[in-house]
């Protein structure tokens, strides 16, 4: 199948000559509860936000607008991988030249936005992932710590990358690589299927250390370790077929 | 009598399979052997006996078994790189139509495509 490519369109807005533009995009899934807040904290930080609606239920979308975001809504649930590369597209037409991924469920901390911005900047890479294991975590079960682990020695085996954690929804991606990111995994499989195509790509990648708080909502809304096997599934299946 | 109908699907089944080689090369390649390996037991009934003992499954009928299960799972797996790709196509029909209903902060008005 071939990918598909979306038309010219229009600039809906364009970047001060010099000055590069940065995006963020948020995926979430009935996240109304907490996107406002984590916006709140994005917004002091950066101007240009997309909020990837997919499919929500409940008032995402609404709490989004009013949190100032641009809100693209997918019309149905889809899965965080479509969401991510959604925002990414969008990201690209309004010429984005740096696009950092965030989670909805405010673990991430808007300062470590500028870390990965400093680490492309200064390490002239195209693309950097943020490492909780380089940073710092707070009120991380053990079984989470385990699981993560396991899944960065099954990446560093699976793609040749020397990374400390396989699976941060904080990332920085230049527009070089932004314009190269294509999933076919619409859900949880999208993680280790961009560590796959970094690992075959000609990108510069790095990792920079970042800090995740653990909530009870983040950690009820987080993966299960039965979520592994789903994830090994998809991407052990997407193998037999094109 | 039951052999023409029965080697008439068998075939049916191989073409088909044949057919979905560009979805998944695995399914292309394994139904139309499987498919093969049926027609011949149909044509050669007292082979299976033969083939069971030299591939150590036992009886000429735990084999035939072993093909319509393995003919079956090929079958189901098809169906299940089928869906995946249709999933794929609504996917970027969704990505289309959420981009064109984009909202512009604070203005709440539409994004002009």
């Amino acid at each position: 199948m071939q990918h598909f490519a979306f038309p010219k369109r229009k600039r809906i807005t364009s970047a001060e000559a010099g000055s590069p533009s940065i995006w963020l995009v948020v995926p979430g899934y009935n996240e109304g509860r907490v996107i406002g807040a984590t916006l709140a904290g994005l917004r002091e930080w950066l101007p240009n936000v997309v909020v990837v609606d997919d499919g929500s239920t409940d008032d995402t979308k609404r709490e989004a607008e009013r949190g100032g975001a641009h809100v693209v809504r997918h019309p149905i649930n889809l899965g965080q991988g479509a969401a991510l590369e959604t925002g990414v597209r969008y990201a690209l037409l309004n010429e984005a030249d740096y696009i950092v991924t965030f989670d909805a469920d405010g673990q991430h901390r808007p300062a470590d936005i500028d870390v990965l911005l400093r680490a492309a900047r200064e390490q002239k890479a195209d693309v950097v992932l943020g490492s909780r294991f380089l940073g710092s975590t707070s009120n991380m079960p053990p079984s989470r710590r385990l699981l993560l682990k396991l899944a960065a020695a099954y990446s560093q085996y699976t793609t040749g990358l020397r990374l400390t954690d396989a699976h941060n929804g904080l990332r920085l991606l230049t527009r070089k690589a932004a314009e190269q990111l294509r999933f076919r995994q619409n859900r949880m499989a999208h993680a280790s299927e961009m560590l796959n195509w970094l690992g075959s790509s000609r990108l510069r990648i790095v990792e920079a250390p970042v800090s995740i708080v653990y909530t009870d909502y983040s950690l009820a809304k987080g993966q299960s370790f039965f979520s592994s096997f789903d994830i090994l599934w998809d991407l052990w299946s997407s193998r037999l077929y094109r | 009598m039951i052999k023409i109908p029965l080697i008439a699907m068998l075939i049916f089944c191989a073409l088909y399979g044949w057919r979905q080689r560009k979805l998944s090369p695995l399914v292309g390649l394994l139904t139309p052997l499987t498919c093969a390996a049926g027609v011949t037991l149909v044509l050669k009934p007292d082979w299976s006996s033969e083939a069971a003992r030299l591939l150590g499954v036992g009886r000429g009928a735990d084999l035939i078994l072993y093909i319509w299960t393995a003919l079956s799972m090929l079958i189901l797996a098809n169906v299940h790189f089928r869906l995946r790709a249709y999933q794929r196509m609504i996917t970027i029909l969704s990505r289309e139509l959420a981009i064109l209903g984009a909202i512009r902060p604070a203005s709440g008005e539409h994004v002009e495509p």
